[in-house]
């Protein structure tokens, strides 16, 4: 694996997705939820460790996205909606109205 | 010998007359003949006189290039010799200096090209990507009910170990270190799916927790 999602992305994107920690006691790595509508859509692990480019290229298999669009959304240009929107919870966006002749 | 009534015609199958000039520089094959019909490189023309009606014949003396520069030059200079202009050879000399640095430049972006090709072939030998069985999964509370087959792919330095139907994966830095961490992401995985009601759980948690039940259970 190249290392496209480091530690430091993977918290970007927990960030991002404002998803909440449900680590289970005892367990060595924490966890993160991703919530809508109080539904657990998602979850996924960041590893413990000081380093922040430890490798986290299974985020985007377990958010079910491609390293893209994990990409992109730790560096800003997807949000939280457009993650829904991927994983089809939320409605597609609706085209923007054109101005009436 | 009237130059403006002169039908002059060269023995090469070049027509030239005053009106219109001798091309400055002779083609390559005319070049040929040339060393073929003398064995020198001295254009050889034949010219038809009208004054005379006799045929004349113009020798010119050429360097390294074949060169006249046009009709009437070549009729003052029927005994002497036409230099090469100097002009001529400075605007080869630019051309060829300026063909060679494109090829330059061409050969430069070539070796850089096929540097990073080489990098990234290298970088692709490294990647590896299996499936392996898990057997146990001591020494953790569960235990396996049914094989799980985790694809592993990894460079050398990274390496990912993942149940692609169950949506669980993990990272580390050996093969030994993303199985480890994949267990515990398991562990983690079906202890939060079972905490919750299936009201609870979206679309993607719901499937993964089918799946997981499947698969693993508590241990007694």
């Amino acid at each position: 694996m190249a290392r496209i999602i480091t530690k430091d992305l993977a918290i970007k994107i927990r960030d991002k997705l404002v998803a909440q920690n449900i680590t289970p006691k005892g367990a060595p790595h924490d966890v993160y939820g991703v919530f809508h509508n109080n539904l657990l859509v998602a979850q996924f692990g960041i590893r413990r460790g000081s380093q922040k480019d430890l490798g986290h290229d299974h985020v985007q298999k377990e958010l079910n996205v491609s390293t893209g669009f994990a990409k992109q959304l730790a560096i800003c240009t997807r949000s939280r909606d457009d993650y829904l929107r991927e994983r089809h919870l939320l409605p597609l966006e609706e085209p923007a109205n054109l101005p009436q002749e | 010998m009237m130059l403006e009534d002169a039908k002059p015609k060269s023995t090469f199958g070049l027509s030239f007359s005053p009106e219109q000039p001798v091309p400055e520089t002779l083609p390559r094959s005319y070049k040929a003949q040339l060393v073929h019909f003398g064995g020198r490189l001295e254009p050889y023309f034949n010219f038809n006189s009208p004054m005379t009606g006799q045929e004349n014949r113009y020798m010119l003396q050429v360097g390294q290039n074949i060169v006249v520069q046009n009709i009437n030059e070549l009729f003052r200079n029927v005994s002497g010799t036409l230099p090469i202009p100097h002009e001529q050879e400075k605007r080869r000399e630019q051309l060829w200096n300026a063909v060679a640095g494109r090829m330059e430049e061409g050969i430069q972006t070539l070796t850089r090209e096929v540097a990073a090709l080489k990098s990234e072939i290298q970088r692709l030998k490294g990647l590896r990507s299996y499936v392996v069985t898990l057997t146990s999964l001591a020494p953790l509370p569960i235990q396996m009910i049914n094989q799980i087959p985790v694809t592993i792919e990894g460079d050398g330095e990274d390496f990912t170990a993942s149940f692609v139907e169950g949506n669980i994966s993990a990272s580390g830095e050996t093969e030994a270190d993303a199985i480890a961490n994949f267990k515990e992401s398991l562990l983690s995985t079906y202890e939060v799916l079972e905490g919750l009601t299936p009201q609870q759980r979206g679309p993607l948690p719901t499937r993964q927790w089918e799946i997981l039940q499947n698969v693993v259970r508590r241990a007694d």
